[in-house]
């Protein structure tokens, strides 16, 4: 069979070269148009759940959850930071309001915790008990305001604060609050700065060092025909934020952007930067160890030539076959030229041999295919196993990558034989080879690698044990399921993100089940938040508060309590002169130093009494200042005021919360038109740790077995990939054992061949498991794929041995060694240059396969000689 | 004359009834409630007027009966208390009731003592939503000082009666709620309820 294979490619060899020309231009006019093709259809695809079978169980629960409440999902999250609420909320206000008019983009802006009908009715969402507490401090903050209301101005504050501090019982509003805001506001004011004091913070007693931040989801319209299908929906929120003055890092507001969309937007350039960079970088590396391996300008550029038509074709053919790359498919084109030129090199090198023992060109062209056809086949079949073997396998994702660039070996082979033959013979053809370049290696190396046949017994033997102790650290190999931790850790979609899930955790982690029956949602809530693993649950119902009864007589308290004044007046602030203000600082001056110790105020009064004492000497020595500095203070003691008073004179019109009087955008999140319910379980504990998220999902799927959700399809996405792995592993072991037999016919050999590649393959998992490198979902590749590309150093190794009938030791004398060596470090090289990607699953995948084919490499030239050694 | 007489007075109560039909009651809840306003304020002048003539006992004496009538005391005790009122036995709560009572027409007797030509001005009433109204007036002093008084009123039982009065837009039942939750929070219902006898007893000897 080989020598029949041989002599055909040799025929064929001999074909393309009499018909150079023609060849040439045949195969760079179906390059162009392969490139032509996929410029115009292929595409990209984002969906990191796309890249599992959808037909898997839980992918199927998921879809159907999703096909229920789709606005879950392809979602940007604006996370709006502001120093107070109050602002928060206006940005956030401001943000729905112009994006909700970017119906060519936007199909939906929502405030899931905001919007009119929880400012109306929010305080029915609060405890009784919270209320009662919100009417006394009301109750405490009452005459202060009813004095604000009548006058919001900076001197009636500081008259108003005056007389509290004379009087600590009437004092009101946990009067040290006040004026340690007040304090906070005229220090940052001494220094130039605006810190705006909350009003809303003070009266509700929440924690004043809390960043206020709302959250606005926004349903963009995607655009699938396009490569970025959410390119111009986060474009147009990036403007809108710009244009709102919203994107300053350093300004009191800022918005940022995470959510699907914009993670799988981002996650796509970062992709695509490190793709392209890699590519780069490999093509710099690549013709670098070309040169240095050919030692010709002229036939580096023919295998430069060669890789381009043949990535070219693998493109188009990627485009028949698949349609689209996804963010691990993209990786493809790193490994293609990583690989395929290889084929160039072993071709190249071997022409150069034989031109060097005297043979004509064209006659060194046949011998070359006669001879290295046959190794070269191989070395595709078994790479390509390598990458096939994911294919039959349930993740997609890789199973596209396997498919196209298997095939895309073959494309390699089929142009290594023909564009290859037919540009040497184009330009080659009457020049005389440069003499004296050795072709085989140095000697100090060839006796350093000559060193495991000397010592093969020890080699073996060290092999055994170091396969022995691999093998005993694999079992702490990790799979991490968090596509988070693939993407660029810089890019603002995941650190927000990050920021988000720390400051509420629960924010992602919620497990989902559907109902159909309202009783239904009852009973599973019921019995779901009796789990000790279940923090609690979220479903329709719980937006109907209980105790509105009582609860609306406390806010009808708020209402008598609080006066007809105060619920109607405007308080916008006014200016006053600014004499009047100078005269009620000395009063609050004065006013803080009578004050009595044991009103237990004393710190902060004395604090304040100080800092207000430097404000006055300010305002003494630079009088042209004076106004600018009360403008100031004004703005930041008394500019939330208007908006905190709106909000709470609308929240005072709650009113009887019912199924019906729900907003219809709230309804639909939480109950589909087809009338099925989502309940959201929480988790009892954070899922950052992957034993928790298996402890929750296993108890919430005990009661309930068709509950989804993230944190479902993050680990049975890993599972999956897991088993997805071990059979590619199995597949791609089984095929190459299979080649190797047939092509061998030698049992004994071909398992000396395999035991290096297993040795590396397990020194590559130990060193993994050593340095805390998981498997993920991108890096899991490499072992297959090692296997099929690290065979083919065997392949040569043994090929050239056995059937070109020369010595052992000569073999690492011949250009074959050399192929090797060159072969191994530009595929190791170009893998490597993905570490470079700011992706980090892309980056992982480089490191994992540079190191892995480095010690495969090793593996192969110090045990595989050993063996062979060995009889 | 007499003719047109007959037609205007007809006129006038085709409209009130027609009012009527459109918002059954609010045209009388409006006046009643008016009605009860006026008539402390006419209980005011009255003890003011009489100055010096009677002593602080008789004034109070004069007073209780307008203020109980005009106020709704168990409402206001109640609310002043807030969380605490369910934290205390029936008998405190009597008690404090009681107490809060007394103090509430001390603070009207020792307050309302001499008359110097002040004059309550009614301004609006406003039924705000069912069962509340909002009486706005303003006490005008000889000197012209304006205090505007604002006396939320509550329907209970059928009948309308205060249950706060905001001077300039400050709350009496605010201010007294915080200072009440001070006490309490600090020093226990017993302090409280001497704090306010003590109260009581400082009115009546300033009178």
């Amino acid at each position: 069979m080989t020598p029949r294979l041989a002599a055909a490619f040799a025929y064929w060899v001999r074909l393309v070269v009499s018909r150079a020309g023609w060849f040439t231009l045949g195969t760079l006019l179906l390059a162009g148009l392969s490139l032509f093709h996929a410029a115009n259809y292929l595409g990209i695809d984002t969906d990191t759940t796309n890249m599992l079978d959808p037909e898997l169980p839980f992918q199927r629960a998921y879809d159907r959850y999703q096909q229920e409440f789709p606005q879950y999902e392809d979602t940007l999250v604006l996370v709006v930071q502001s120093e107070t609420p109050e602002t928060a909320s206006e940005a956030a206000k401001r943000l729905v309001q112009r994006l909700g008019a970017e119906k060519d983009l936007i199909k939906a802006v929502y405030l899931p915790r905001g919007g009119d009908f929880f400012e109306r009715n929010g305080l029915l969402f609060l405890k009784t008990e919270e209320l009662t507490l919100l009417v006394d401090r009301l109750a405490q903050a009452q005459p202060l305001l009813a004095r604000l209301a009548d006058e919001t101005s900076l001197a009636r504050l500081f008259e108003v604060l005056a007389q509290a501090v004379g009087n600590a019982r009437e004092g009101g509003l946990e009067l040290e609050r006040v004026l340690a805001e007040v304090d906070r506001a005229v220090v940052e004011r001494l220094e130039g700065r605006n810190a705006l004091v909350s009003w809303q913070q003070l009266m509700r007693g929440e924690d004043v060092s809390k960043v206020a931040r709302e959250i606005v989801i926004v349903q963009p319209r995607l655009d699938y025909s396009r490569v970025m299908a959410g390119r111009q929906a986060m474009e147009a929120v990036r403007e809108t934020i710009r244009e709102l003055g919203f994107d300053d890092s350093e300004g009191a507001t800022t918005v940022r952007v995470t959510g699907k969309v914009a993670l799988q937007f981002e996650e796509l350039i970062s992709t695509l930067e490190g793709a392209r960079l890699a590519g780069l970088l490999a093509l710099v590396f690549v013709m670098a160890v070309l040169y240095l391996g050919l030692g010709s300008l002229k036939l580096m550029s023919i295998a430069l030539v060669t890789l381009f038509v043949g990535l070219s074709l693998s493109v188009g053919i990627a485009t028949l076959i698949v349609g689209h790359l996804n963010l691990i498919s993209i990786a493809f084109a790193v490994l293609y030229v990583g690989l395929g030129v290889n084929f160039a090199i072993h071709f190249l090198l071997r022409y150069r041999e034989c031109l060097e023992a005297g043979e004509p060109p064209r006659v060194a062209l046949v011998t070359t295919g006669h001879h290295m056809g046959v190794a070269l086949t191989l070395c595709t079949v078994t790479t390509a196993i390598g990458f096939f073997a994911f294919v039959p396998t349930a993740f997609v994702g890789i199973a596209e990558l396997g498919l196209i660039a298997g095939t895309s070996m073959f494309i390699t082979l089929a142009v290594s034989f023909t564009l290859l033959p037919a540009l040497l013979e184009l330009t080659w053809p009457t020049t005389a080879t440069k003499p004296g370049m050795a072709l085989s290696m140095p000697g100090w190396t060839s006796r350093l690698l000559a060193l495991p046949q000397h010592h093969w017994r020890a080699v073996c033997w060290g092999a055994g044990i170091a396969g022995l102790a691999a093998v005993a650290l694999l079992p702490r190999l990790q799979f991490d399921a968090d596509p988070l931790n693939l993407r660029d850790p810089t890019s603002e979609s995941v650190t927000t993100l990050i920021e988000l899930l720390a400051a509420e955790p629960f924010t992602r982690r919620n497990l989902v089940v559907l109902a159909q029956r309202p009783e239904e949602v009852a009973a599973l809530s019921e019995r779901l938040e009796a789990l000790e693993a279940v923090d609690g649950t979220i479903n329709l119902f719980d937006f109907v508060p209980p105790e509105q009864g009582e609860k609306l007589m406390l806010i009808e308290e708020m209402e008598l309590l609080l006066g007809p004044v105060l619920l109607t007046a405007s308080f916008t602030p006014r200016q006053r002169s600014a004499d009047d203000v100078i005269t009620a600082l000395a009063e609050l001056r004065q006013a803080l130093r009578d004050s009595e110790p044991e009103s237990g105020s004393s710190e902060v009064t004395d604090r304040l009494g100080e800092h207000l004492a430097v404000l006055q000497e300010r305002l003494e020595r630079d009088t042209a200042a004076r106004d600018r500095l009360f403008d100031g203070l004004r703005h930041q003691l008394l500019s939330t005021l208007p908006l905190s008073m709106q909000r709470l004179q609308m929240a005072l019109q709650a009113q009887q919360v019912t199924l019906d009087t729900l907003p219809d955008d709230l309804l639909s999140r939480w109950r589909s038109p087809d009338g099925t319910y989502l309940v959201q379980v929480m988790p009892a504990e954070d899922l950052g740790q992957l034993e928790a998220q298996r402890h929750f999902i296993q108890a919430v799927r005990n009661l309930v077995p068709e509950v989804t959700g993230t944190p479902i399809l993050q680990l049975e996405s890993g599972d999956a990939v897991v088993k997805a792995f071990q059979q590619a592993l199995l597949y791609a072991f089984g095929g190459i054992s299979l080649v190797l037999l047939v092509i061998l016919r030698n049992i004994l050999l071909t398992l000396k061949v395999l035991v290096p590649l297993l040795l590396g393959s397990a020194l590559t998992g130990a060193v993994m498991a050593l340095t805390g490198i998981p498997f993920n979902f991108a890096n899991v590749i490499a072992l297959p794929l090692l296997l099929g590309v690290g065979v083919d150093n065997g392949i040569h190794m043994v090929y050239r041995e056995y059937y070109v009938n020369e010595t052992v030791s000569n073999v690492l004398q011949t250009s074959t060694a050399r192929a090797i060596l060159f072969g191994a470090l530009t595929t190791t090289v170009s893998f490597g240059n993905l570490a470079l990607s700011p992706h980090r699953g892309t980056a992982s995948m480089g490191v994992v396969l540079a190191m892995g084919m480095i010690l495969i490499l090793l593996c192969t030239l110090v045990v595989l000689p050993a063996l062979l050694r060995s009889r | 004359m007499t003719r047109y007489q007959d037609v205007n007075r007809i006129l006038i109560v085709v409209m009130i009834l027609s009012m009527a039909s459109i918002a059954p009651g609010a045209s009388a809840s409006t006046a009643a409630a008016t009605t009860i306003v006026s008539d402390l304020h006419e209980a005011l002048i009255e003890s003011m007027k009489a100055g010096s003539e009677i002593s602080y006992e008789e004034r109070y004496e004069q007073l209780q009966p307008v203020i109980e009538r005009t106020h709704h005391f168990p409402y206001i005790a109640r609310f002043v208390l807030g969380r605490y009122a369910s934290r205390l036995e029936r008998e405190e709560q009597q008690q404090f009731l009681e107490v809060f009572r007394r103090l509430s027409v001390a603070t009207y007797a020792s307050r309302f003592d001499n008359y110097n030509g002040e004059r309550f001005q009614h301004v609006s009433s406003r039924e705000v939503s069912p069962g509340r109204m909002v009486v706005r007036t303003v006490l005008v002093t000889s000197k012209g000082t304006r205090v505007q008084l604002d006396y939320l009123l509550l329907r209970r039982d059928d009948r309308w009666a205060i249950v706060n009065v905001l001077a300039d837009g400050v709350s009496d039942l605010a201010l007294r709620r915080s200072e009440y939750a001070w006490l309490l929070q600090n020093e226990g219902f017993m302090a409280l309820l001497e704090e306010l006898h003590r109260q009581i007893d400082d009115l009546a000897q300033r009178s």
